[in-house]
């Protein structure tokens, strides 16, 4: 966990930007959040950053790097129910900006590479 | 750990799919897709390293990574809304058969990215920037 004990959380436009960061990093498709790329998406505060989250008007924009085998779809579900109830009424927007390494593919090109977690 | 509770899967009463959230995938998802799908065949490996942007037949001599088929092939994704073009570079094993291999590579990755991206795939296009036999030619007694 990055969170240094006794850090206040950072509260933007209703929604707790910390708490939401790690509402995600607890989702088990999601490996981190990224800004993605230089000037990505995250959110400036007084003395620090929280990458890869942002709040707009109308949506909370989550940009992470997802684990390798996990459908776009079931990640999107994943984040979605953990920052839902966080979002202040806002639509919540996933970003996949990028995978993990993959797992050295298997011998003889047998599709078993894949973690075993995928539904 | 800061585990959240709340909110299981799907949640109460869905609203439709637009007011739940966008989902974007990034060009360099369906990329690392296509490469690692790429290589899952066994016939196709890495392309020739490219310098300015040509193939160079002799690299290996100077020491420069050189087509292998055991590394990832290099691939470009383009996304525009829901449906993705896709450009592989590959190496084929001597003496496959090109076509044959092509189309499996086409076909394997065609399939994964959209298993896993759920985005259209309009094309694969292949380029096989080299043929490798399955001795390390590079290899040398040290």
């Amino acid at each position: 966990m990055t969170e240094t004990a006794g850090q206040r959380h950072a509260v933007v436009d209703g929604v707790d930007v910390d708490a939401v960061a790690a509402a995600v990093r607890a989702c088990p498709g999601v490996v981190g959040l990224t800004t993605g790329w230089a000037g990505g998406r995250a959110t400036y505060l007084p003395g620090r950053r929280v990458d890869g989250v942002a709040v707009d008007a109308d949506a909370v924009v989550v940009q992470v790097r997802g684990r390798w085998g996990v459908t776009a779809r079931e990640l999107a579900r994943e984040v979605r129910a953990a920052v839902l109830p966080l979002a202040a009424g806002r639509r919540v927007d996933v970003v996949v900006a990028d995978l993990e390494i993959p797992p050295p593919a298997g011998p003889d090109g047998r599709p078993d590479g894949r973690p075993n977690h995928t539904p | 750990m800061t585990a959240v509770t709340g909110a299981g899967a799907g949640g109460p009463g869905q609203p439709a799919h637009e007011e739940l959230g966008r989902l974007h995938i990034h060009d360099r998802v369906v990329e690392k897709i296509a490469a690692r799908a790429a290589g899952e065949i066994a016939e196709a490996g890495s392309a020739t390293p490219r310098v300015f942007g040509r193939s160079l037949p002799g690299a290996g001599r100077f020491g420069i990574r050189r087509a292998d088929l055991d590394a990832a092939a290099s691939a470009s994704a383009y996304i525009e809304g829901s449906v993705t073009r896709i450009e592989l570079s590959i190496s084929v094993r001597w003496p496959a058969s090109i076509p044959e291999v092509t189309a499996q590579v086409r076909d394997r990755v065609r399939t994964r990215v959209s298993d896993l991206t759920g985005l259209r795939v309009q094309e694969v296009g292949i380029t096989v920037t080299d043929l490798v036999t399955d001795r390390a030619p590079g290899r040398r007694v040290r």
